[in-house]
């Protein structure tokens, strides 16, 4: 009988020998020992001692001499004990103050506190596989890893994570192979080590062995050398505990030994070499933002190891709504199986996804307490705080991360944005230079200098930086993305659209195919021509055929599109088919129905419009999403029943909901709320909110090209009432670039043609 | 080493059982004797109630398998029907004992097959030595000692239940490891 069927319940058989457990979870062991030989064989072989440790008077009298915090027996007792020992200790203290006042020494004191740090902190390099020329499995990187794993769960060792490693050893032409004594302590020098492991895996079959030396890097002397053997057929693993209980006497003095946690380094991490393997090239791939690289690694971890923790946290940051909820339930669900510190991050995910955002953020907060020295948990909590926009705080953390490591690549990225999100281009280009300088063969450099020059309006600079990432990269989908929405910007339609073909072409997970698709139809929306557009999104539609929310959009935007053209039906169709992937997505996405309202007020349905908005006000919504979904779709029937003063008090409020520019409403909510201003009267705050907008890019605004090209001919529309003529004519003709060559006729196109003709004239 | 008796195997020697099949019949009872022994002991100290609570219920499951369709499984049934035996047993004890309460006490702590002097012996010795490696096992069992539960004990630990299962886990492997007694 080689394995217990099921490890989690195996690991509680002590628990139930000792009857530590509740009746329930002995009911659940009794059965799992019905159904596994293995562990009925192990209860069988310790009845003896089970017994003994259960009833024997000596077995407690053991343990209670053992157990080092047993609280003393009598307060008394020990008080008068004590006494004598505290009255000599006061006595030499005193006198040791009397000498030191009497004598004319010159008193420093130094912060112990980096010392004591820099003491305990071990580097683990990659060990050197001697057993096999081709090492397939890269056991010496995975060895290195799971030494890092375990040496990092004794909390008196300060352990430079594999990241952080990795990151040094940058430089180096083969950055996973096993650097030589000099650079290996060039490496411990920059990680702040006192301590460095190396060491060589001599055999692999029939039984492992494995020697290891830790190294002084202050003499550079071997301190100690130690050699493991396996029992024959036992993997690697094994070599792990002993191993490590070696390294933590080596280094560390007996009083910080005691108390330390002993877990099994097969309760920390993943049993499969193959998936820690897998694991490891998806972290590598995911500092260098290859996210498609990054995904196909840890889906490989999972499937090596299906209990694999951190593989599905991992997985869990590129997934979205209820597919992230329930990768990262799985990760909560094996975080037993997980280190310290990785425990922490995954609960800290589970909080955050669940919206407990302060629980989130403390166990964040609390994980850079526990790991001071590590630089991840402060880029970590930078990170989440840029996400939450609390920018500040964001700096801060990153700057911590940067003050480890100087050369954080990540740490540097980030604070790019963070500082571009405060206005400050100089400190935003600062960061972003020495992000390029850290990493310049990563094609995310050149796409987050892209990104950065074009929040500060740097068009052409911006592009020629996506061209470079795409040019280290060719299908680096970020980048392409964002060279496609520039070329749209320059109206250069022909070269928009190689770039999302190539997207719709690259071997990317389906959400982005389907993201692909509908960008593939933006250049023939925004020169018109509508019906092309359908049949873009139409033809490539099957391409995609997992729910998602890009898939969600992509219906969305053809219902619109269906909508302008007065194919009603075909439209009402389209929205129908949204909202199925809507509630396929087992989301309750309340706005999908809103904005089912405004396609069905667009093809004049103002009754069904009517009932949709019934149906949403009893399906439950709670207090904060009503508050912004029910009046919004209120108000876009209002605006089509031609009551603009009412669509216009319902808006207003919902701005204020929406500050956010990359969210879903910020476009749509303002460019409605401008037009019923416009159609209401209130002329000057309909110039005020459209010039704002047609000049300050919202992130999804090309998704809302049909707002977005619209806002061109009211902004004219504004400035024509106001008697801005020159203004006015500037827009009428901005919005005629894009639409003028319409192949159907549009109504705002005819009337922009005619004003601006007016214009002219009168002018 | 025979394979797992994995839930399949179990259930699939029940079947075979059920068709008239011999030697299936003898490895499934075989199994369930030295399972049922285990759980009776583990509620009913003493080994010889333990056994005949343990013999009562394979009676049972012996009489009525044959003829029983199982709306869960063969094992959950069969473990509903020691369970239930072992509740009837400890009824009945606990009603003697209100009965003639002197001789059921003096009895209470009797163990009619008493763990060997030597084995007693190695156990402490190697008890003593799990405890000075693993200090966490040694304090939660020192609590269960005095008397905290589970939950206690995590709370006085700072842990949660799964990581005090890992460290008596842990603990129990090095006490098997001491003792001489491989995991297979």
């Amino acid at each position: 009988m080689a394995q217990c069927i099921d490890k989690r319940i195996g690991d509680m058989l002590f628990a139930y020998e000792l009857d530590l457990l509740s009746p329930e979870d002995d009911q659940l062991v009794e059965l799992h020992i019905l159904n596994c030989e293995h562990c009925l064989r192990r209860v069988k072989k310790l009845t003896d001692a089970v017994d003994t440790i259960r009833s024997d008077s000596e077995a407690r009298e053991v343990i209670r001499r053992e157990d080092v915090e047993t609280e003393p027996a009598g307060a008394s007792k020990l008080g008068k004990q004590r006494w004598p020992a505290i009255i000599r200790t006061l006595a030499i203290a005193t006198a040791a103050v009397v000498i030191l006042l009497l004598r004319p020494w010159q008193i420093e004191f130094h912060p112990s506190h980096e010392a004591v740090a820099e003491g305990n902190r071990i580097a683990v390099m990659n060990f050197r596989n001697l057993a096999q020329s081709d090492d397939e499995v890269q056991w010496g990187q995975v060895m290195s890893s799971l030494l890092i794993s375990d040496l990092s769960e004794t909390r008196n060792l300060q352990v430079v994570s594999t990241q952080h490693l990795m990151d040094l050893a940058r430089d180096d032409q083969e950055p996973s192979a096993p650097p030589n004594e000099e650079r290996a302590l060039e490496l411990a020098e920059k990680a702040g080590a006192r301590w460095i492991v190396e060491g060589d895996i001599l055999q692999l079959k029939p039984s492992p062995v494995v020697v290891a030396r830790v190294v002084d890097t202050r003499s550079g002397t071997v301190k100690s050398s130690e050699r493991v053997e396996c029992k024959p057929d036992q993997s690697l693993y094994a070599v792990i505990d002993p191993l490590t209980i070696q390294i933590v006497s080596c280094v560390l003095q007996p009083s910080l030994r005691m108390g330390e946690p002993d877990r099994l380094i097969t309760d920390i991490t993943s049993s499969s070499p193959q998936a820690l393997q897998h694991y490891l090239e998806g972290l590598a791939f995911r500092a260098q933002f290859y996210s498609n690289e990054a995904i196909q690694k840890f889906e490989q971890a999972i499937a090596a190891d299906s209990t694999f923790a951190m593989a599905y946290y991992c997985l869990s940051r590129y997934r979205t709504g209820s597919e992230r909820i329930r990768l990262i339930e799985r990760a909560n669900q094996y975080s037993y199986k997980a280190g310290r510190r990785d425990s922490l991050l995954i609960a800290s995910g589970v909080a955050i996804a669940q919206n407990d955002a302060k629980r989130g953020e403390n166990l964040l907060i609390q994980i850079t307490k526990e790991f001071p020295q590590e630089k991840e948990p402060y880029y970590d909590l930078g990170n989440y705080y840029l996400s939450v926009l609390q920018l500040k705080e964001a700096r801060r953390h990153l700057n911590e991360a940067i003050k480890i490591d100087s050369g954080y690549k990540l740490a540097y990225n980030a604070l790019a944005y963070v500082y571009a999100n405060l206005r400050d281009s100089a400190n935003a280009m600062w960061a972003i230079d020495k992000y390029v300088t850290t990493a310049p063969n990563d094609a995310n450099v050149y796409d987050s200098r892209g990104d950065i020059q074009l929040q500060f309006g740097m068009l052409e600079k911006a592009t020629e930086s996506y061209q470079k990432a795409l040019a280290i990269k060719p299908d680096f989908y970020s980048s392409l993305r964002k060279l496609g929405d520039c070329f749209l910007v320059s109206r250069k339609y022909d070269q928009a659209d190689s770039c999302y073909a190539a997207m719709v072409a690259a071997p990317v997970q389906d959400p982005y195919t389907a993201e692909a698709i509908w960008l593939l139809a933006l250049p023939a929306l925004r020169q018109g021509d509508f019906q092309r557009a359908v049949s873009i999104l139409e033809s490539n539609s099957r391409l995609s055929s997992k729910p998602s929310t890009s898939r969600y959009d992509l219906y969305y935007l053809r219902a619109l599109l269906l909508a302008e053209l007065g194919r009603k039906p075909e439209a009402r169709s389209a929205v129908d088919s949204a909202i199925a992937i809507g509630e396929a997505l087992q989301e309750n996405l309340p706005y999908c129905y809103v904005e089912r309202v405004y396609v069905l007020t667009r093809i004049g349905d103002l009754a069904a419009a009517d009932r949709e908005y019934g149906k949403l006000k009893l399906s439950g919504l709670t207090p904060e999403r009503a508050e912004l979904h029910l009046p919004l779709a209120q108000a876009c029937i209002q605006l089509a029943k031609g009551n603009y003063r009412e669509s216009r008090r319902l808006l207003q409020p919902i701005l204020g909901l929406t500050p956010n520019s990359s969210g879903r409403y910020y476009f749509p909510v303002r460019a409605l709320y401008a037009r019923s201003c416009l159609l209401s009267g209130d002329i000057t705050t309909a110039a005020g909110v459209l010039d704002t907008l047609v000049r300050r890019p919202a992130t999804r605004r090309f998704y809302w090209s049909l707002f977005e090209l619209r806002n061109l001919y009211y902004l004219g529309l504004a400035y024509e009432k106001l008697g801005r003529r020159h203004e006015a004519v500037t827009w009428y003709n901005e919005f005629l670039l894009f639409w003028d060559n319409a192949p159907l006729p549009i109504a705002e196109v005819q009337d922009a043609r005619e004003r601006l003709a007016r214009l002219t004239s009168e002018t | 080493m025979p394979d797992a008796l994995n839930n399949n195997r179990i259930e699939q020697l029940c079947r075979m059982a059920q068709a008239g099949d011999v030697s299936a019949e003898k490895e499934l009872f075989l199994h369930l004797t030295d399972s049922f022994r285990i759980f009776a002991q583990h509620k009913i100290r003493d080994r010889a109630d333990a056994e005949e609570v343990a013999q009562d219920a394979l009676t049972v499951v012996a009489q009525k398998y044959k003829e029983t369709s199982f709306v869960s499984s063969f094992a959950g049934w069969a473990h509903n029907i020691l369970r239930n035996t072992m509740s009837s047993h400890i009824r009945q004890k606990a009603s003697r004992a209100r009965l003639r309460p002197q001789a059921e006490a003096a009895m209470a702590d009797v163990v009619h097959r008493p763990v060997p002097n030597e084995v007693r012996q190695k156990v402490l010795l190697c008890l003593k030595e799990v405890a000075r490696s693993n200090r966490k096992f040694a304090r939660a069992l020192n609590l269960h000692y005095q008397g905290f539960t589970a939950s206690e004990i995590c709370n006085r630990l700072g842990v949660t239940r799964e990581y005090l299962y890992v460290v008596l886990a842990r603990a129990r492997s090095m006490l098997e490891a001491c003792l001489g007694v491989t995991k297979d």
